[in-house]
This record gives C-alpha cells, sequence and structure tokens, in this order.
C-alpha cells in the first residue's frame, strides 16, 4: 500500500460537476474527481502495489497536458496498467464534461 | 487432451523453459524451478501456436508475461474445474477459501459457468500456498449469452453479500467485464477487456464501433 500525491498549479479552468467511475479490482481503479475549491489541481492516489511512483507522475503529466480543470482527483488503485488509467481518467473527464 | 485454451485456465507446462519471457533481459525470474511449472493464461490472442501466459512468483513484483507452446502444456484446468478442488486442510479458514465455499452454497443454481481466477485458482491448481489473509477472491463468471441488467444486479447483490471482497470478472465470447461495473454504474459505458487491449463500451456482447446508435 502506497500514498502518492502530485499537485498541478496550472490547471485552473473551473469545473462544476463531479464524476466517480471505476471499481476497485484485479488491475483496475476507482476514480473521483470533483471541483477543487482553489486554483490548480491535486492529486491523490492510493495503490495496492508499491514503487511506481514514476510511472504514476507520467501518466499524470501525459493527463494534465491536455486536461486544465482545476480538480481533486481521488485514486483507489488495485494495479491498473498506465493504459486503463488513462482509459478511467478520460472516462472520468467525459463525465464532468457531458 | 488440451484442445482449446482460455484466458484464465491454469496450465501445467512439460517443462519450466517452455515459458518464453516477453522481456528481452529474459528477467522474468519467477518459476521456481523446485515447484512444478503452473502458469495462467493471460488476455490475447493466440497466434503462431503461442499461448499469452502469466507467471507468478513468490511475491506480487515477480510476476511476468510470456509465451508458451500449445505441445508445451501438460495439463489444463478451467476456473470452473478448480473450484471443485479442495484447499489443504490449514488453508480453508482463510478468508477468500471461505467466501469461495460461501458462494458454492449460495449459487448453486445459478445457469452459467464459474470458478475462481488470481490466487486462489493458482493455489487450487498447483497446491502451491499463493492465498494471503488479505487476498481478495477473483471470480470469473463466464457469460456466454447475454445479462440483462436485472439478472445482473440481481447476481451483484448475492455475490457481494459474502463475508469477503469478491471481485468478479464476467467473460462474454469478446471480452471480459467487471460484474460489480456493469451492475451498479450509472455510466453508459464500461471497462472491457479484450483480446486486443481494454476499451470503453456498452455492450460487452458485441463489440463494434458503433457505440453510440
Amino acid at each position: 500500500m502506497e500514498k502518492i500525491e502530485f499537485n498541478y498549479p496550472e490547471a485552473k479552468r473551473l469545473i462544476t460537476k463531479r464524476a466517480h467511475v471505476g471499481v476497485v479490482g484485479s488491475g483496475d481503479m476507482e476514480v473521483l474527481l470533483e471541483p477543487n475549491s482553489e486554483e490548480g489541481a491535486h492529486v491523490f492516489i492510493t495503490t495496492s502495489v508499491n514503487g511506481f511512483g514514476d510511472a504514476w507522475r507520467s501518466v499524470f503529466d501525459r493527463f494534465f497536458s491536455k486536461f486544465d480543470g482545476a480538480v481533486r482527483i481521488y485514486i483507489n488503485d488495485a494495479g491498473a496498467t498506465p493504459g486503463s488509467v488513462l482509459l478511467r481518467l478520460e472516462q472520468a473527464v467525459e463525465v464532468i464534461e457531458q | 487432451m488440451v484442445s482449446t485454451l482460455h484466458v484464465h485456465d491454469l496450465i501445467l507446462l512439460r517443462t519450466e523453459s517452455a515459458v518464453i519471457s516477453t522481456q528481452s533481459d529474459s528477467a522474468c525470474p519467477c518459476l521456481n524451478p523446485n515447484q512444478r511449472p503452473w502458469v495462467v493464461v493471460r488476455r490475447g490472442r493466440i497466434s503462431g501456436g503461442l499461448i499469452p501466459v502469466g507467471v507468478r512468483g513468490a511475491q506480487r513484483h515477480e510476476r511476468c508475461a510470456g509465451f508458451t507452446r500449445l505441445s508445451d502444456v501438460a495439463e489444463a484446468l478451467r476456473p470452473d474445474q478448480l473450484r471443485l478442488r479442495l484447499a489443504e486442510d490449514s488453508r480453508r479458514l482463510l478468508p477468500a477459501f471461505r467466501t469461495l465455499s460461501y458462494l458454492e452454497s449460495r449459487l448453486v443454481g445459478l445457469d452459467m459457468s464459474w470458478g475462481p481466477g488470481g490466487s486462489l485458482g493458482y493455489e487450487l491448481a498447483s497446491g502451491i500456498p499463493a492465498v494471503h489473509a488479505d487476498s481478495d477472491l477473483d471470480l470469473i463468471l463466464f457469460a456466454p449469452k447475454q445479462l440483462d441488467i436485472t439478472e445482473a444486479q440481481n447476481l451483484w447483490r448475492m455475490i457481494s453479500s459474502a463475508p469477503g471482497k469478491v471481485d468478479a470478472l464476467a467473460e462474454t465470447p469478446c471480452c471480459g467485464f467487471s460484474l460489480e461495473e456493469f451492475a451498479t454504474t450509472s455510466h453508459r459505458k464500461i471497462l472491457l477487456r479484450t483480446s486486443e487491449g481494454r476499451v470503453l463500451g456498452s455492450n460487452p456482447w458485441s463489440l463494434s464501433n458503433g457505440e453510440d446508435n
């Protein structure tokens, strides 16, 4: 079990909706994405697989190179692959921007 | 004897050298030469006679992916066959095994084939201890015919009433998906695990590009 946090201060666009997607099951993860009351985005990850901080960092760097919403993202991970992480994040964005 | 293999099947190889690692540095550490070489069929396309397999080491980080040849397969067990095998007496009190026997009594009339995957499946096939006190039960349900949402919700309600956490994966002819997600989500799309990779889609029994119909 490992906890990881990232900040993306440049993500300032106002977001008003929240999304809850995914499930905590083998190779998958749950994402809660909600508006941040302050400027910038914060990511809080709890993962069952230790030692992948750099991989998480590169997934979120890639995600926030396209997404600029001021959000708080909570992730409960059970070993999702980087590809699945991006799919779940895209799904959460689809929900808040519907 | 071994004619068709599917994802989640546990297979016993004739020799541990039958695994071809996908990593060029051959860092696949896992097969212990002192144990019989059981591996699990991974999701992926079987092509050129090569079967995608996963190797489980003693530790989680020792898992690795490789391929093997059909001719190297000595024995294969499906999840529904594994379910009928008994764990060692000393292991039966572990929560995941107790959850499995609870479900055995509750799913008696279920018109679907099902059984354990993950660490339980591996342990039941190989006899090598793999389940821990905090292991979830990975449950595989075969759903060749479409489940309607009410059936799925009833099934998930029964499964999730088990004493331990159950990670239930349904397998259709096209893909695998989380029964929990299918039964409980309010979104139109769920995660589908196909042999070509993972996608978001709305119908696990019919993968087409026309998702927005």
